[in-house]
């Protein structure tokens, strides 16, 4: 959380002749970082970034506390003021004619503190008072609003105050709320509470306020108020941060309280308050404050291993400086035979707990600049390297080389894209709260992202080639984390069916496989004549018209996608070196007439191998309308092959080929 | 001589002339001294008449050979002459070469490989977590208890699907950190992992987008200090940013890890001073630094959950958003981090 602090104010509270600048800087590298430095007036004015766990930081005093702790580091004298001046009161724990309380819970208040305050009069805040509030951020309303802001700036502790006289028979009942009971709040919204929330009800049964958040309009202070009753409370946290989430709304007050406010420093913040009032409102204490505080906090030690110390650090620090730095902090040094009791300050308690957290303490103070650079020295780790990642790293590097583009698409799709594509009832998993409509579903196919690419660039690159290599999320069992399944898509812009094909063999050459094998497909996107699949790798093909007029696309796309585990399962770098015969070969091209049978030409190129061991190579020279060439090499290892060996193989092609598939040679054997 | 004698010995004489020829001026020469008007050759046809006729249809014959050799011959060295380099002829070099195709990378896998090498030459291994993970991974087991104020740092996206009864709800991890746990898990000391992978957090603005890349550090063994941590950074900021870059780590909170710490890099376009050559304020940097994410030594409750021994083993941790770390490196001039996925070829094509 970030606050807004004026150097002016902090210096009420720590004296320094350390510079803005030296003090930001000290800080930042030891504290809080001071995010921003701004000149206003004769002022500076720090926004300084408070994490989470350090809500004793959020206030004046507790950074002052901080500065004072941090300035010696770097040669800086420094010294630390009291805590802001409060009145002394007498204080009793039962109900007295003031008020009268119910807690119905303990827990939910774990302390209850509140005084009367009689004869307020309501004016304008003293300069200084609305200085500081707004170089803090905060608007000056009236004396009664601004001190009770003022007050939770300076000690830390968020305050309420009530109109006395409007809360009926000066009754207060502290419970949670029910279902469904209202109540509007002091910026006159009406707010439905839900069961759970921390509500005051005074005598008439209506609530008069949402503690820790906001007070109730009808409980307020206005200019007609008389009697002020100063409240300053404790809560828990986790009721206060709930009941902000289910209504969407937080306050300066219910920040302090969701982190957890420091118990044991309510009664002098009160008296800080009582003090600001008396000055600034001309008003006078009436009774004692009532204090209902059944378990005050217990003191907490924590023991730490000197060894523990050194360890963490990776540097030795002497005994001496150790209990320095801890004392700057508040916290009390024991020595004890291997190390430290350390006896935790109330406004500490939240966040130190084990050794580590006051290793934190001592490391930052002491500099984490001041500990050296050093490289881990253990020994390596021996892990064989993942096989999926090199390929993949492999693949995109060798696709960029055959002159295709990366595209990083998102994982998440509309519903709409969602559908496109899918052929089993796979389904995908959707998001509880999306960030738009067309990012809520887990894609369990790249196909459809990546025609939204290609359709998205259509117009100045019309012949595109694209890829990409992403998850696909599965759903495989119901209350199982899907399986994230590497996916490779490519898409050419313009292609056709053998463009894309060339492709992946190509690639299957590259990983290492031979075992390129095709059958028919029926993939809803595709061209049905010009697609095939890859048996549990993928489709590839020509998308079909209905694709294009989703995606607007006049051209040929050619397209695949592949599961890469499954591609890259037998992909090898293992090279198979096959020493060449030492017999010449001999070429030789033949060329046929396809007959009337639809034939595939992998069967029938597959058929002339089976002929004869001396066929080395059958490639295709071209093919033209019904005119085949092939191009066949002979060759044998252990003698030269003579026109007459060649001949008789020569007849069995001729053969088989008329015989099975019809083909007929052009000219004579 | 006869008039055969004479032809053959003519092409003889012509042929061993265009054999030393070096020039097309010495070419055109013997062309016009040869076939020419008032050749050589021409002359000698003009005695074809005078030939006895019984032996006119043979010297025909050999002087149509004749004659079709020399310019057959003349023709050959013409164009011989007209390839080779003369200071007469004149080639445009600067007209642009036939280019073998070259496609792009993403930037990101450029700076996903970057990354992964640098830690690997120091012993790290390249692991990849997933991204949609349970409750307990993202968030439970790294010390953030359900209702912990600290979970609002990072606006989870959570899957439409029954929790499960031990791990919790389904989400979108909005951080690599889940795989800390994960990896611990894997019963493998010592540990020293880079995970890299998509994140995602419900936000979308110049410079976050709602998904994103990380990469997460891990280091666990015995022994291991914050000085250690000091030394991968500095490595680190060394190898991808270059020489002079300087780190540095100053408090922060995460519940993970204790100490936390926020990790800063010295900013490459003003050196680190926060001011540009003309005095200006670097715009980029804040007073010199530029903050590139979150570290921290790994908590005890966290090498609990993943089965270690916080007394025998210590370690520590980083996390850092792969997008930023790419747009602070000198020269990458992104300024909507969102441009990174519109897949616009006109963008990518630069990379």
């Amino acid at each position: 959380m970030d606050i807004k602090i004026p150097l002016s104010w902090l210096k009420q509270y720590v004296q320094t002749n350390a510079s803005p600048a030296d003090i930001a800087k000290a800080l930042s590298l030891c504290s809080a970082s001071v995010e921003r430095s701004e000149k206003v007036g004769d002022d500076i004015v720090y926004d300084i970034e408070i994490t989470t766990n350090r809500v004793d930081m959020l206030s004046v005093y507790g950074l002052a506390r901080e500065t004072n702790a941090v300035l010696p580091e770097f040669g800086f004298k420094s010294s630390l003021k009291d805590f802001p001046e409060g009145v002394k009161c007498e204080v009793t724990k039962k109900e007295e004619a003031v008020l009268r309380v119910k807690i119905e819970n303990p827990l939910l208040c774990p302390r209850f503190t509140a005084v009367l305050l009689k004869n307020v009069q309501m004016g304008k805040s003293p300069k200084l008072m609305i200085d500081n509030l707004e170089k803090s951020g905060i608007r000056s309303i009236n004396n009664v609003v601004d001190i009770s802001n003022y007050c939770m700036l300076e000690t830390g502790h968020p305050m309420h105050t009530f109109d006395y006289d409007k809360i009926k028979d000066h009754t207060m009942i502290l419970r949670e709320s029910k279902k469904g009971e209202t109540i509007t709040t002091l910026d006159g919204i009406k707010r439905i509470l839900s069961k759970g929330s921390i509500v005051i009800e005074d005598g008439s049964g209506k609530l008069i306020d949402l503690c820790g958040i906001m007070g109730g309009e009808n409980s307020s202070v206005t200019e007609n108020t008389k009697n002020v009753l100063l409240f300053v409370q404790v809560y828990d946290p986790v009721k206060i941060r709930r009941t902000c989430q289910e209504l969407s709304f937080r306050t300066d007050a219910a920040i302090r309280f969701e982190k957890g406010i420091d118990s044991e420093g309510v009664l002098r913040s009160l008296e800080r308050g009582v003090k600001l009032f008396i000055d600034n409102t001309g008003c006078t204490v009436n009774g004692k404050v009532l204090d209902i505080y059944p378990k005050p906090l217990p003191i907490k030690s924590v023991s730490i291993r000197k060894s523990r110390i050194d360890q963490i650090l990776g540097v030795d620090i002497q005994e001496n400086k150790i209990k320095s730095i801890l004392e700057s902090l508040n916290f009390k040094v024991k020595s004890i035979s291997n190390g430290f009791i350390i006896e935790i300050p109330s406004f500490r308690t939240k966040d130190i707990t084990i050794e580590e957290d006051i290793i934190e303490e001592i490391a930052r103070i002491y500099g984490y600049h001041n500990i050296p650079s050093i490289l881990p020295e253990g020994q390596i780790p021996n892990i064989p390297q993942d096989r999926e990642l090199y390929w993949e790293q492999r693949i995109k590097e060798t696709l960029k080389y055959w002159g295709f583009t990366e595209t990083y698409s998102y994982s998440l799709v509309s519903e709409k894209l969602s559908k496109i594509g899918v052929q089993e009832q796979m389904h995908a998993l959707t998001l509880l709260n999306p960030l738009t409509e067309d990012n809520q579903i887990l894609r369990t196919n790249l196909l459809s992202s990546i025609l939204e690419v290609i359709a998205k660039n259509n117009t100045q690159y019309p012949s595109s080639k694209i890829f990409e290599l992403s998850m696909i999320y599965k759903q495989i069992k119901k209350g199982e984390l899907p399986k994230e399944v590497p996916h490779l898509v490519i898409a050419i812009n313009g292609g056709n069916y053998s463009d894309i094909k060339g492709v992946i063999e190509q690639v299957f050459n590259e990983i290492g496989r031979n075992d390129f094998k095709i059958s028919s497909c029926n993939n809803p996107l595709l061209i049905k004549e010009k697609s095939a699949n890859i048996k549990d790798i993928g489709d590839f093909g020509e998308i079909n018209d209905d694709v294009k007029q989703i995606f607007g696309l006049t051209k040929q796309v050619a397209v695949s996608e592949m599961n890469c585990e499954k591609l890259f399962s037998k992909a090898t770098q293992n090279k198979h070196f096959v020493p060449p015969s030492i017999y010449p070969s001999i070429k030789e091209d033949l060329t046929f007439i396809r007959g009337s049978k639809q034939v595939y030409i992998a069967d029938v190129i597959e058929s002339i191998y089976s002929i004869n061991n001396f066929i080395k190579r059958v490639g295709i020279k071209t093919i033209y309308k019904e005119t085949v060439t092939f191009e066949i090499e002979y060759q044998s290892k252990d003698k030269t092959l003579t026109s007459t060996d060649i001949e008789s193989i020569r007849k069995n092609i001729v053969l088989k080929l008329k015989e099975k598939y019809l083909f007929s040679l052009k000219g004579s054997v | 001589m006869s008039i055969q004698e004479q032809l053959l010995q003519m092409k003889n004489e012509i042929l061993a002339q265009l054999w030393q020829v070096k020039t097309l001026e010495e070419l055109e020469y013997i062309r016009i001294s040869s076939v020419g008007k008032n050749g050589r050759f021409t002359h000698l046809l003009k005695t074809l008449p005078h030939v006895k006729p019984e032996e006119r249809k043979n010297v025909g014959i050999l002087a149509n050979e004749v004659k079709i050799t020399i310019t057959q011959a003349l023709n050959d060295v013409q164009i011989k002459l007209s390839q080779s380099s003369s200071i007469n002829s004149w080639y445009d070099i600067t007209l642009p070469g036939n280019k073998p195709e070259l496609g792009h990378l993403h930037p990101m896998t450029h700076a996903i490989e970057e990354i992964s090498r640098i830690f690997e030459k120091i012993g790290f291994t390249r692991v990849r977590h997933p991204e949609v993970d349970w409750d307990w991974y993202a968030f439970e087991g790294l010390n953030m208890p359900r209702e912990h104020p600290a979970r609002d740092e990072w606006e989870t996206f959570f899957v439409d699907t029954k929790p499960n009864s031990k791990y919790g709800k389904m989400v979108l991890t909005p951080h690599t950190s889940n795989g800390q746990v994960r990896e611990m898990e894997k019963g493998i000391l010592p540990i020293r992992m880079i995970n890299i992978a998509k994140c995602y957090r419900r936000q979308s603005d110049v410079s976050h987008e709602f998904m994103f890349h990380q990469f997460e550090g891990l280091v666990i063994d015995k022994e291991i200090t914050i000085a250690n941590l000091k030394g991968v950074i500095d490595y680190f900021a060394k190898q991808y940013f270059g020489e002079n870059v300087k780190s540095r780590i100053r408090p922060f909170h995460f519940q993970f890890t204790e100490p936390s710490f926020e990790v800063d890099f010295s900013c490459s376009i003003c050196d680190g001073t926060g001011k540009l050559k003309n005095k200006d304020k670097c715009r980029l940097c804040k007073e010199g630094w530029l903050e590139i994410g979150g570290a921290g030594m790994v908590h005890p409750t966290v090498l609990k959950n993943g089965g270690i021994d916080p007394n025998k083993y210590s370690g520590f941790a980083f996390g850092w958003g792969i997008e930023r770390t790419y747009m602070i490196r000198r020269g990458t001039n992104i300024s909507d981090l969102r441009i990174l996925y519109r897949n616009d070829l006109n963008f990518l094509e630069q990379f």
